[in-house]
């Protein structure tokens, strides 16, 4: 009986605050997958143009 | 420090950034393609204006400012047809209402491109991007309660939308959902 009591006070501890982790979670988790790929090629490439077109303006 | 020290480390900073600024774009914009087209025109908008930033500021703040604007005055050329984006996520999303077990990343990104720009944006920059609540009043342009509010609603849509309830945890839902789900994808 005792832990029935403890259990469904954990639910409804878990109702809102669980939902609302869940959401923030999954956002940081999706965010950080792809956060993960790393720099495209491309873009190395972009920047190193855009930057090597800068110095021979420069001369 | 001459110009070109400035710009080598105008450089260098502008890459740490990148990998954030990226997962900005693909979570705000919801395709990776297009996300990447407007990284692509942030790094060459950011560069040419490299003199209007102070080194010492936030870099990242900086271009993801550029990168919101972009992304609204592509969007406002190309009328409303970015919403039209998350079309086959929705899909699955509507039967599939209390999934809580199986809910994966593919399911959330569905959810999140249901969520109005405006709070999506906020979500992200607060929820992902680690920017304070001011930091992306500053980003968008609008006052800190306007972010809050906007987090919530955004919270609590997307809580709505993947039904991560209380219920659906104990209830037979889940089991029967993902089977009513699998055959609609069939």
């Amino acid at each position: 009986m005792e832990m029935k009591e403890e259990t469904s006070a954990g639910m409804l501890g878990r109702s809102k605050g669980g939902a609302a982790d869940t959401v923030s979670e999954k956002l940081r988790e999706y965010y950080v997958s792809i956060q993960n790929d790393g720099i495209p090629e491309k873009f190395l490439d972009l920047l190193e143009k855009l930057d090597e077109a800068e110095k021979a303006a420069q001369k | 420090m001459t110009k070109s020290d400035e710009s080598l480390s105008f450089k260098r900073v502008m890459l740490e950034a990148l990998p954030s600024l990226r997962a900005f774009a693909v979570s705000l914009v919801g395709q990776p393609d297009r996300a990447d087209d407007l990284v692509q025109d942030t790094i060459m908008k950011a560069w040419a204006k490299q003199d209007s930033f102070t080194m010492g500021t936030s870099m990242k703040a900086w271009l993801f400012t550029i990168l919101r604007n972009e992304f609204y005055s592509q969007m406002r050329k190309r009328g409303r047809e970015v919403s039209d984006t998350d079309g086959t996520f929705t899909n699955q999303l509507a039967v599939h209402p209390g999934q809580y077990g199986a809910l994966d990343l593919q399911d959330f990104r569905g959810a999140l491109n249901k969520l109005p720009e405006d709070q999506r944006e906020a979500i992200i920059l607060i929820g992902a991007s680690g920017f304070s609540y001011e930091e992306a009043a500053n980003i968008c342009g609008c006052a800190t309660g306007t972010i809050k509010s906007r987090v919530n609603r955004a919270r609590n849509a997307l809580q709505d939308l993947l039904s991560i309830t209380n219920e659906n945890d104990f209830g037979p839902d889940a089991e029967s959902a993902s089977v009513i789900h699998r055959g609609a994808i069939a």
